[in-house]
């Protein structure tokens, strides 16, 4: 929650201990220093971002009764995906702070993913990958940013990306 | 001899010095900064004037080199794009890359080092892309997809700044057709 007033850099262990009501010896126990907390957020919001991806892409239809509002909303998308307060104070400072680091590996980790789910799917493994690739760094790298900047998405990347489904990527040049 | 001339024979030096170091020393995210000017002056077997005299730093030759590759990254992805779909086999050859060994060599250090593309590159990506799209499209096309079209040469830019830096003609000639298929599905209007 602090995260949303100021910078990481400004957040010192002893506001992040009377914050969270955790003693200090329980603190430096568990963590080294604020950064920590924040690496170990990041990693499970990444592991979250797999997940919503897997079931984007291999179980399409949990999201097919949902009717989107022209523009949507940032606590739209939080509601819908079931993104626990936490993580959102994490991507606003990731997005933030351009870690591009952190969208390349989300995407990475997909990829192997897919790679490991295209031989059961009958997909050429190679062209499952690069779609994939393609497609998450194109919504990553280009949504994100302006949908936490101006607190909404822009409905024509919802369209890409719904037309981002397995059978093109089967088709490959049949796109 | 002209003044930037000389500039880029130096900046050339240094590049291809300090990719030997990050061989020699398995340059990694973690140590990438604890390179000094002095080793990387004499691996270019460079005076620390001439150095000091276009950068002001290590961290600075650093930054200037990523900007730079901004831009050889854009400008390879836009001939890649502009030559067509159909001249893939003849543009994707190793001979006609826009992008020498040397900085693909440092692009890949960069890759392995986690030194990544900031929002100032970004921007050099953005102003390359929308002028050459504007050139070719009109700039109706692209204000009307701004949307779109971001999330296509974002994409784009980043499959082709990992492509260099492990080139394989081959394997970049098929996946060129996947990004022509790409495009050609979010703008069935506009052919290259």
């Amino acid at each position: 929650m602090l995260m949303e007033k100021k910078p990481i850099a400004e957040i010192s262990a002893s506001e992040l201990i009377s914050v969270s009501g955790v003693g200090k010896s329980t603190f430096y126990r568990y963590y080294h220093d604020v950064y920590e907390v924040f690496e170990i957020l990041a990693k499970k919001f990444a592991g979250f971002c797999v997940d919503i991806m897997y079931d984007f892409v291999f179980n399409r239809e949990k999201f097919d009764n949902i009717s989107l509002p022209e523009t949507i909303p940032v606590a739209f998308v939080e509601a819908v995906l079931n993104i626990p307060k936490e993580y959102s104070a994490v991507v606003r400072y990731l997005i933030k702070e351009n870690d591009v680091r952190f969208f390349l590996k989300i995407t990475e980790k997909f990829s192997d993913v897919v790679a490991e789910k295209a031989d059961a799917y009958g997909m050429d493994k190679d062209i499952a990958v690069f779609f994939t690739k393609f497609f998450m760094n194109g919504f990553l790298f280009s949504s994100l940013g302006d949908y936490y900047a101006d607190g909404v998405l822009n409905s024509g990347i919802i369209d890409i990306l719904l037309s981002f489904d397995l059978r093109y990527v089967q088709g490959g040049n049949a796109l | 001899m002209s003044k930037s001339g000389s500039d880029e024979r130096i900046k050339k030096r240094l590049q291809k010095a300090f990719c030997v170091l990050a061989d020699e020393r398995q340059l990694s995210a973690d140590n990438i900064m604890k390179i000094t000017v002095s080793l990387l002056c004499e691996g270019a077997v460079l005076s620390r004037t001439a150095f000091y005299d276009h950068f002001d730093s290590y961290e600075g030759f650093l930054a200037d080199s990523l900007h730079g590759f901004a831009g050889l990254v854009a400008e390879q992805a836009i001939a890649w794009l502009d030559g067509g779909e159909e001249n893939i086999e003849k543009n994707c050859k190793r001979s006609e890359l826009l992008v020498k060994d040397y900085e693909r060599n440092m692009l890949a250090v960069f890759k392995r080092c986690e030194y990544n593309f900031t929002a100032a590159e970004d921007e050099i990506t953005a102003v390359r892309f929308n002028s050459f799209l504007s050139e070719r499209f009109g700039t109706d096309f692209v204000s009307e997809n701004r949307g779109k079209l971001t999330f296509f040469y974002k994409a784009y830019t980043i499959y082709v700044r990992e492509t260099l830096c492990d080139y394989h003609s081959k394997k970049v000639r098929k996946e060129m057709s996947y990004v022509f298929a790409i495009w050609n599905r979010l703008f069935p209007e506009c052919k290259f």
